[in-house]
């Protein structure tokens, strides 16, 4: 019986965090008991799950989707704007999911792996998948890396290791070769750290225990995240001819001009959403805050704020699919 | 525990709920406002000679402006794309509260009174949702929509937007305003040859709607009560070398035009229904044949 529940937990199906057994079984046999903190905080996580998904996701999915039907009629900046939109869609239509799923799960007494930990905080490509969809890649790591070998061996087998993980990694998301362009290019980001020996370098959380990051912090989170903004070209175009279109059309004088679709009030939203997840980058969302800090009346109000936002934001005669239904 | 969490979630809710009602009364000033109906619903003090109320047929195939000149008139175009009788009637009956007309131009055929079958939307309740629920108003929105939705409007007028959500224009245009005022309501439609494509029209042989039916029937009643003059027409329809009307339409049109003593004009003598240059679809006349048409039903308007 335990079994037939770990395998078929609602919050976990079709697209939530990719659960272990030796972490949710000996939940689901102990004896579980309402707990006011954790039940509040899995609300929140959904809150905050839904915001993402809702406001922030299939605002810009309504950009990116015009721009990339045909981004032969838009200017180098349009096109540079889809990018950053689409890499901010993806991250918010898939972590939202995962809050979703695990606040859910919380209201259970379940504890779900984390599946996001603030990716695009992230200094380089190593520290960003081990940010990014965590639950396949420490899956990955576990089933298929480990037993290639992993990092024992020489330089030759840890190069051959890192492709076929990225690679595999691609395929996963679909037969198309734009996925595998997409895992290439990620094993490509990923070699020289892993040649330099440099790949568990940021491990910890960026600028702990202060507001801003250095300069050179910020300069390498801003890096990372256009080099994941770049792959997702690959991801998000239909073929790679017309990625390649994509790319094209983008890397020209244009690319300077005032873009032509310039959403101000998504653009606002999105400065304000990267400033939450920033002040809660040490926790596991971003309304994961001190009740003892925030007093009610605040809390109440952001709550309020949130909820009329989804509610204003959503789209009853058209809803939009979760990305990850489709892999 | 459990209760604590309950009862602070009771309170958010009833929090949410309460916030709703003065941000519904805030959020109607800024639904909807772009929209041919808000248009005329805003109307005031408009005094015409004579309106022409219907559906797109009407919207797109009356050249308000060719007509006046061909009747020596001063009229209104009322009509709203994908209309049945029951929007039909609110708009007029709302119409004719701030303005006033002595002749009214109705339009009349079988899509008219099918209006489930014939259109996508038959009902377009969000066309008059900042409105609601304006007493005329609620019957109509009980006939064409399902009771619960009137009911949970009537409890928390904020949910009536919640579905709408994509209609609220913060930064108010007055382009269409404008449009329409310089157009008197009507907008005609272009044509491309290589565009168009007409076939014939297959007539639909059912029954005709027993609620457009009562719409149509209210609409003359107010219109007697308003001393407003009524006449019917039926706009062209693309007829290849062939004309056929639904028999149960026909007969219906008779009855009613004479036992309420109604004037009828339909295409038939008005516009060559065989010359596809007039049309733009089977259903819809191009610029070229709304001209045409409002000329030709100026005059014989004017003749008789």
């Amino acid at each position: 019986m335990t079994y037939a529940v770990f395998v078929s937990f609602f919050p976990l199906l079709v697209a939530g965090p990719i659960e272990r057994a030796w972490h949710l079984l000996p939940q689901l046999k102990k004896e579980r008991r309402f707990d006011y903190a954790i039940a509040v905080d899995g609300l929140r996580q959904i809150l905050w799950g839904l915001f993402k998904k809702v406001v922030i996701a299939d605002t810009c999915a309504k950009y990116v989707n015009t721009i990339f039907h045909d981004p032969g009629l838009y200017s180098g900046s349009t096109l540079l704007a889809g990018a950053i939109l689409f890499a901010f869609q993806i991250y918010c239509d898939f972590s939202g999911y995962s809050d979703i799923a695990i606040g859910t799960a919380k209201l259970f007494g379940i504890d779900l792996l984390r599946n996001f930990a603030f990716p695009y905080f992230s200094r380089d490509i190593a520290e960003f998948w081990r940010r990014w969809h965590i639950s396949l890649t420490t899956w990955f790591r576990d089933y298929l890396y480990i037993p290639l070998g992993g990092s024992r061996g020489g330089t030759a087998r840890k190069i051959r290791n890192t492709f076929i993980i990225f690679l595999v990694s691609g395929l996963w998301h679909g037969a198309n070769w734009t996925f595998i362009a997409w895992g290439l290019i990620h094993a490509i980001y990923f070699l020289p750290l892993l040649l330099l020996n440099k790949n568990r370098n940021n491990i910890g959380t960026i600028a702990e225990g202060r507001i801003l990051p250095t300069l050179r912090e910020a300069a390498a989170m801003t890096l990372t995240f256009a080099l994941t903004t770049f792959a997702w070209i690959f991801f998000r175009s239909p073929n790679l001819h017309a990625a390649f279109a994509y790319i094209q059309g983008m890397a020209n004088h244009s690319l300077f001009s005032m873009p032509q679709l310039l959403p101000k009030r998504l653009i606002a939203i999105l400065f304000v959403f990267i400033l939450l997840e920033w002040q809660s980058r040490s926790k596991k969302h971003a309304l994961q805050f001190s009740s003892a800090k925030i007093t009610w009346p605040i809390r109440y109000a952001f709550y309020l704020i949130i909820g009329y936002s989804i509610v204003f934001y959503q789209n009853y005669h058209n809803p939009s699919e979760f990305i990850y239904f489709q892999f | 525990m459990m209760r604590v969490f309950i009862r602070k979630l009771t309170i958010i809710l009833l929090l949410f709920l309460s916030i709703s009602f003065p941000a519904s009364y805030f959020l109607s000033k800024h639904f909807n406002t772009n929209s041919k109906q808000q248009w005329v619903l805003d109307m005031q003090g408009e005094n015409a000679d004579y309106a022409v109320l219907g559906s797109s047929r009407v919207l797109n195939m009356i050249d308000i402006h060719t007509l006046d000149q061909a009747y020596g008139k001063k009229g209104i175009n009322l009509a709203t794309s994908g209309s049945g009788y029951g929007e039909n009637y609110l708009i007029l009956s709302k119409f004719i509260e701030r303005n006033t007309i002595s002749e009214l131009f109705l339009n009349t055929d079988e899509f008219c009174f099918n209006s489930v079958r014939s259109y996508n939307y038959p009902f377009h309740e969000y066309e008059f949702l900042n409105q609601f629920p304006y007493p005329y108003y609620r019957p109509i929105f009980d006939d064409f929509l399902p009771a619960w939705k009137c009911l949970l409007w009537d409890l928390i007028p904020f949910s009536k937007f919640c579905e709408f959500n994509d209609l609220f224009t913060f930064s108010k245009s007055n382009d269409l305003a404008q449009v329409y005022s310089t157009t008197g309501g009507s907008i005609l439609l272009g044509d491309s040859l290589s565009e168009r494509k007409l076939s014939l029209h297959k007539y639909s042989q059912t029954e005709l709607d027993n609620r457009d039916k009562k719409y149509f029937i209210k609409i003359l009643a107010l219109c007697h009560s308003r001393k407003i003059k009524i006449t019917l027409i039926t706009t062209p329809l693309y007829c290849g070398d062939h004309h056929k009307v639904n028999p149960e339409f026909e007969n219906y049109i008779q009855h009613i035009t004479d036992s309420a003593k109604i004037r009828y004009i339909t295409f038939n003598d008005l516009i060559d229904c065989r010359d596809s240059t007039f049309f733009k679809d089977n259903t819809h006349t191009n610029s070229k044949g709304s001209i045409e048409y409002s000329k030709n039903l100026g005059q014989i308007l004017k003749a008789q």
